[in-house]
């Protein structure tokens, strides 16, 4: 029964977005094919210094802020379909030779233990642009209606189970996101959102703290993308918490 | 047209005086550090397309405040103290501008390496007592989805006596970081320094940088639609903002929707949402295609209608006007003396539009129409917002039909010396001004619309009550992340 008001939910007729269809738009990256002869240019042009070369023509996309300036450059880099999620901070770094894979990780067992169908999500911001708070805003618009698959916005660390990390975590925020972790109940997840939170982005020589918000709080998810779209973060926490099988 | 001059700490008083009363007003107050002299203060005023750029070579570290008698001079001098350790002799106001803490010998913009040595300031209370006064302070994580900031209410039961902002929590030290001679990652920077103000910000550093040299006539059109495209966006969120926070949620839900369709057409013509990366010095980084000028035509045609709905909605509404009302007033003279920007000061019936008053671009070509009114209240914003939505539209309709092919780009050589950009972003206008020694930034300064228009909010709080707050605060929406930098 509620199966299947579920799927009547997220059924094609209504406005709003299937998961389906939220899933078929991936965001892309780039990877350089197997003739590339490793001249080096475009680990110039980067502006997120995410593509180095050791062995192989490599990128960490972590740092890639998606700004296809190494397309233009050269070639022999093309887009490929990035993951939407990883939860090791190494499983985002690819190479000629390792490919992103077309699965989605789930988040173990003792992790979601806690969670059945709803899932309660703190944002907190540490020094981000706005652009990543905009696209969380959005995924509560008619086109993603993220609480129909069970993810809401709560307006305090207290009620939630998630905090959904945005931003390179400033100096000056420092105490407050510890603050705001220790006031969330235990058996939270934290989930870092965009390139700044990932890795710190541009700003990793800036007024920061460490690189990432890895350094400061244990964080169990990476969302990729600069911003990350609102559809990605909303599939990327269905995938990684198995809501949709639950 | 920019007139540089060098005027001596004993006379700029006087001077600031004379071209205040000629109708000048400041732009910006900052101070750069300069080889064997400590300091000099750079102050840029601006009267309609008239600039002037006055340094102030200083011998020591202090200088007699000059906000004492010119209230808009607040912010700067505070970020002076603050970022490059001047004090201002006889002002008392003092209080963090951007940071809580502070270098126990050494200032943020220091050229030298920094102390690894730091002290927290604790945040200052607003020390109004009496009886029934109570101080409410909240942040800097809140309840919606935005950005951190720290609020001190002093309130009597609800109407708020006095409120001030303590903001500074993204504070990433991008002036700093802007200090190079790499000039393709700087444009990177630039556009994250406020997400949903990219294309402002990387235009007013592409003009910055360009200095007096025009752009080819399809980049300048390309670059007009992508503004207006930004400035239609941002304000559709204000007025989402404005309909969620008085509870009523058909048309928040509306704008957040119609919200959506411009950032998806963002995406389909300039390949981000925000549509980073679209702008560089001397043009535009990527042609779009016939097909998307239709896609942005139709998509336009639709936006009128839309905004005609939304409008009779809201105004019909007893639910709405009766909480927009005379809500956080912000008077002329305020807006005056503060010298507000962008739809703020438009609000309160102050004629100023860079777009009109130094038009760059193809803004020189186009037509418009300046909205304004003037009650100052939360009304007349969302009223001026709502006009500059069908202005937009109608400056991109005018930039489809004179679209042209041609180039796009041309070749930028940075120029030594002082250049500015200024340009109207969606909050109002925002600088960029840069000094280039040897062919390399030595001081870059951006000055955010929010940084003045955060101290214009904080006078049209006192009288509101609390559960106003949110309302009054979204209808200026400004930006915490371009004021802290
Ligand atoms: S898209 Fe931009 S940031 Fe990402 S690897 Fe290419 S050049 Fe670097």
């Amino acid at each position: 029964m509620y199966k299947k008001s579920i799927n009547n939910l997220i059924s094609d007729t209504k406005p709003c977005e299937s998961y389906d269809i939220m899933s078929e738009r991936v965001l892309k990256m780039p990877m350089a094919d197997e003739t590339c002869d490793k001249c080096g240019k475009c680990v110039a042009v980067c502006s997120g210094h995410a593509i180095f070369i050791d062995v192989n023509w490599s990128i960490d996309l972590g740092k890639c802020i998606f700004c296809r300036d190494c397309y233009d450059l050269c070639k022999h880099i093309t887009p490929i379909t990035a993951p939407n999620y990883v939860l090791k901070r190494n499983d985002l770094i690819f190479s000629v030779s390792k490919h992103p894979e077309p699965i989605s990780p789930k988040l173990s067992n003792e992790k979601t233990k806690t969670l059945k169908r709803s899932v309660s999500i703190r944002e907190l911001d540490t020094g981000s642009c706005n652009a990543c708070e905009i696209e969380i805003n959005a995924m509560d618009n008619k086109y993603y209606d993220m609480e129909r698959f069970g993810l809401k916005i709560v307006p305090s660390p207290r009620h939630a189970d998630v905090i959904l990390v945005t931003g390179p975590m400033t100096k000056n925020m420092l105490i407050a996101s510890k603050k705001t972790y220790a006031a969330t109940p235990d058996d939270k997840l934290i989930i870092a959102c965009g390139t700044c939170a990932i890795s710190g982005g541009l700003f990793i020589k800036g007024d920061v703290v460490g690189e990432g918000i890895s350094d400061t709080l244990p964080v169990d998810m990476y969302i990729v993308g600069c911003p990350p779209s609102p559809n990605r973060i909303v599939v990327s926490m269905i995938d990684a918490m198995g809501l949709r099988h639950k | 047209m920019i007139r540089s001059v060098d005027i001596q700490m004993l006379d700029l008083p006087n001077e600031l005086n004379v071209l205040l009363s000629e109708g000048y007003g400041v732009v910006c107050m900052y101070a750069t550090e300069e080889g064997l002299m400590p300091h000099s203060i750079q102050t840029i005023l601006r009267k309609t397309d008239k600039i002037i750029h006055i340094t102030t070579p200083l011998d020591s570290y202090e200088y007699p405040s000059m906000s004492i008698w010119m209230p808009s001079l607040l912010p700067y001098e505070r970020e002076m103290q603050e970022m490059n350790g001047l004090r201002p002799k006889g002002f008392t106001n003092y209080g963090p501008q951007r940071i809580m803490w502070k270098y126990d010998d050494g200032y943020p913009l220091q050229k030298d390496e920094l102390p690894k040595e730091r002290t927290e300031v604790p945040i200052p209370g607003n020390n109004i007592v009496g009886e029934g006064v109570f101080e409410i302070p909240v942040g800097p994580v809140h309840a919606g989805i935005i950005e951190p900031g720290h609020f001190r209410f002093s309130v009597a039961g609800e109407p708020i006596i006095k409120v001030t902002a303590h903001l500074g929590f993204t504070y990433r030290g991008i002036e700093k970081l802007l200090e190079t001679t790499v000039l393709k990652d700087n444009i990177r920077i630039v556009e994250r320094i406020s997400g949903d103000t990219a294309v402002a910000n990387s235009l007013a550093y592409a003009h910055a940088i360009e200095g007096d040299m025009e752009v080819p006539y399809r980049a300048q059109l390309l670059r007009v639609i992508f503004s207006e495209l930004e400035r239609i966006q941002c304000h559709f969120g204000d007025i989402s903002g404005m309909a969620k926070d008085t509870g009523f949620a058909v048309p928040a839900a509306t704008c957040a929707g119609i919200r959506e369709k411009i950032l998806r057409l963002n995406e389909m013509i300039g390949g981000h949402r925000f549509l980073m990366g679209t702008i560089v010095p001397g043009g535009v980084r990527r042609d779009i295609s016939d097909n998307s000028l239709k896609a942005i035509e139709k998509r336009m045609l639709k936006i009128d209608f839309d905004l005609e709905d939304l409008m009779r909605m809201l105004d019909n509404s007893t639910l709405f006007t009766d909480r927009a009302e005379t809500t956080g007033i912000v008077t002329k003279e305020i807006a005056e003396e503060l010298r507000a920007l962008g739809p703020t000061a438009r609000a309160s019936g102050i004629k100023t539009d860079i777009r009109k008053e130094r038009p760059y671009d193809a803004y020189k070509k186009l037509g418009m129409r300046l909205y304004t009114a003037d009650k100052g209240d939360v009304r007349s914003r969302l009223t001026v917002k709502a006009g500059e939505i069908v202005e937009s539209v109608s400056l991109i309709n005018q930039c489809l039909d004179r679209m042209e092919k041609g180039e796009l780009r041309t070749e930028v050589n940075m120029q030594d010396g002082f250049n500015l950009g200024i340009v109207e972003a969606p909050r109002g206008e925002l600088m960029h001004a840069v000094n280039v020694v040897n062919g390399n930034i030595w001081r870059y300064k951006i000055r955010d619309p929010s940084f003045i228009n955060w101290l214009v909010l904080e006078h049209a709080l006192p009288g509101n009550i609390v559960p106003d707050f949110p309302l009054i605060n979204k209808s200026f929406n400004l930006s915490y992340s371009g004021n802290d930098l």
